[in-house]
């Protein structure tokens, strides 16, 4: 009964949400201000719990139980310094906060640059000049597999997808240059081609995406039909 | 005679050499080792059978790493090398793997052990080809933000999506309905909530003049703080202070969905005239484009998420595309620092075009060394 009761309300709440398709009304109000609530507070007791109690708190008691001083002096710091994001509630000292403010900024921008040039790059221009199996993607051999084997396949994974990927990476970066002007010859040149490239990769994204949301809503919906139906219909059957 | 004798002696040798190989030959070849380019915080053990399936199954690792209690992990023998890293957490701690064989009948048998401690790099030299491109990167800009500094005029050609802005703050104000501005959902540590939060700074300052309603719904804490401070200094450069409180810019929620919800619900009851969607988006951009079409605002969508950028495009009248995005925060601001980086990334991105199509040239006529000496991401 209990599961049922619990079911039931996630019923609820799911057509309560569905019903803002329609228009807004009391009920989506309902659900939304409870989902925000819930949120906030799930959101504040797991940061408590599962960071600040495990990653601070705790290790800072030990580091003061086993005289680890250097360790407790640099967890004290960092709860110190997170405590000065509370300034803010008062006006005269909210300029404060503005200390763990910059130095979260500074820490994770200074700690993300490595990464980003790794991973968006020079990993990204190493795989626009060779494929996972190393070999070239401009490869004269895959072009002659299509003239000895003129099939749609071949054309297009074997003799074109490196080629038009290399090409579609040049034109797309020509597009991003914001110092030429716009009528800038190559700039010219590469627009259409580029926002060509663009759309298509927009276009595959958007349906992968989409087909993804679709089956969101089936879960959903195997929920209502599939999982809540059967047990109100045994219920009510008895 | 001697001859004979040698002669013999190497027939021997011959018809039983292969015996003696097999009695010689271990069932595996195996190695600890420290990982290279960490802090000491994992060794690598390497294994590969040598035996076969039918004469040894499976082996059994005794692991033990510092004073933990030993942990024994079997390994079916599929004949391949296997590299198992195990995790030390730290510099200086020692590990034994202590290696049985696992016979048909279940016995085991000792193949020997191996042990080694945990070493911590000062350098990690996976990562010296970015950190070069790093610091050549950082000399660029620190070349054109003191260009700019001194005057010299940045060329920006113009962004359309920009143009509109104008246009978008003017109906709102004739509307007398309240401009939107949403930075995105994520972080500080993200580079498009920061470009968001410059393109709001003009923003602000333009609503302050024009007197119109302004929200700017946040999802996360620290991004609140900023954008109060940000409206705020916009406010004071319009000459509007009185116009300002904290509650322009408010923290609506902290969760993903409860977050477009909220502010779904906020664009249905307040129906704005204009709503900016600038910065890092994820799945709720599409709820909130949808919903702010559905007021009848005008949107200006903003990101550098390529899998989010489809659904602006097709929700929103005018979209900044990935990089346009920061070059717009460079644009709108004029400020020194942003026009100097912007320059420096072109200049960059030139470069890379130039050793891109350079290694295009050399991987085509076959001289691989480039490609693995400059351009492999691991050095």
């Amino acid at each position: 009964m209990g599961m049922f009761l619990w079911m039931t309300i996630a019923l609820f709440l799911t057509l309560a949400v569905f019903s803002f398709l329609f228009r807004d009304n009391v009920i989506y109000k309902f659900a939304e201000h409870l989902f925000v609530g819930t949120s906030v507070g799930y959101t504040i007791f797991v940061s408590y719990t599962n960071l600040f109690l495990p990653r601070v708190w705790n290790p800072f008691r030990r580091a003061l139980g086993d005289g680890d001083v250097l360790l407790a002096v640099w967890l004290g710091l960092g709860i110190v310094v997170g405590f000065l994001y509370f300034s803010r509630f008062s006006q005269n000292w909210s300029w404060v906060s503005r200390y763990p403010i910059s130095i979260t900024v500074g820490y994770l921008t200074g700690y993300s640059i490595i990464p980003s040039l790794k991973a968006r790059i020079l990993s990204q221009l190493y795989g626009t000049v060779v494929d996972p199996a190393g070999d070239s993607l401009l490869n004269a051999e895959k072009i002659g597999t299509f003239f000895k084997h003129p099939t749609l396949h071949n054309f297009f994974f074997e003799a074109m997808a490196g080629p038009l990927l290399v090409f579609g990476v040049f034109v797309v970066i020509v597009y991003f240059f914001f110092s030429l002007k716009n009528n800038n010859p190559v700039v010219r040149f590469s627009r259409n081609p580029a926002l060509i490239y663009l759309m298509v990769a927009f276009g595959a994204s958007f349906g992968y995406t989409f087909m993804g949301r679709i089956s969101l809503f089936i879960g959903r919906m195997n929920f209502i039909f599939h999982e809540w139906w059967p047990i109100f219909k045994n219920m009510v059957s008895g | 005679m001697k001859k004979k004798i040698l002669l013999l002696m190497g027939c021997a040798l011959f018809f039983f050499l292969p015996f003696l190989s097999a009695q010689e030959s271990a069932p595996a070849e195996f190695a600890l080792h420290d990982t290279p380019n960490n802090a000491g915080e994992q060794v690598e053990l390497t294994f590969r059978p040598l035996a076969s399936p039918d004469e040894m199954p499976a082996f059994l690792l005794n692991i033990s790493i510092g004073e933990n209690p030993v942990r024994v992990r079997r390994l079916v023998n599929a004949g391949k090398l296997i590299i198992l890293p195990l995790i030390t957490r730290q510099a200086g701690v020692p590990v034994t793997v202590d290696v049985q064989g696992e016979l048909p009948d279940g016995s085991l048998v000792d193949l020997g052990s191996v042990n080694v401690v945990s070493k911590g790099e000062w350098l990690n030299m996976n990562s010296m080809k970015a950190f070069i491109l790093g610091l050549l990167f950082i000399g660029l800009i620190i070349f054109f933000v003191r260009g700019a500094k001194r005057g010299q005029e940045l060329f920006i050609r113009k962004i359309p999506g920009l143009e509109a802005i104008d246009d978008a703050l003017g109906r709102a104000t004739e509307m007398g309905r309240p401009v939107f501005y949403i930075p995105g959902t994520s972080t500080m540590a993200d580079v498009a909530t920061l470009a968001s939060l410059n393109i709001l700074r003009p923003v602000a300052r333009q609503v302050a003049k024009y007197e119109t309603p302004f929200s700017v719904p946040v999802k996360d804490p620290i991004v609140v703080s900023v954008a109060q401070d940000v409206v705020k200094e916009a406010y004071m450069a319009a000459g509007r202070p009185d116009l300002y409180e904290d509650g322009i810019a408010y923290l609506a929620s902290m969760g993903q969905f409860d977050y477009s919800g909220a502010v779904s619900g906020s664009m249905v009851r307040e129906k704005p005239a204009t709503v900016f969607l600038l910065g890092m988006f994820y799945a709720e951009s599409l709820i909130l484009a949808e919903t702010a079409n559905s007021v009848g605002a005008i949107q200006i969508a903003g990101t550098d998420a390529s899998s989010q950028l489809p659904f602006f495009i097709a929700a929103c009248d005018y979209t900044l595309i990935g990089e346009e995005l920061y070059a717009a925060s460079a644009y709108m601001s004029r400020e020194p620092l942003l026009l100097g980086t912007l320059k420096a990334q072109d200049i960059l991105k030139g470069i890379l075009l130039v050793v891109f199509i350079l290694a295009i040239i050399l991987q085509l006529i076959g001289l691989d060394f480039f490609m693995e000496s400059f351009l492999n991401p691991q050095w």
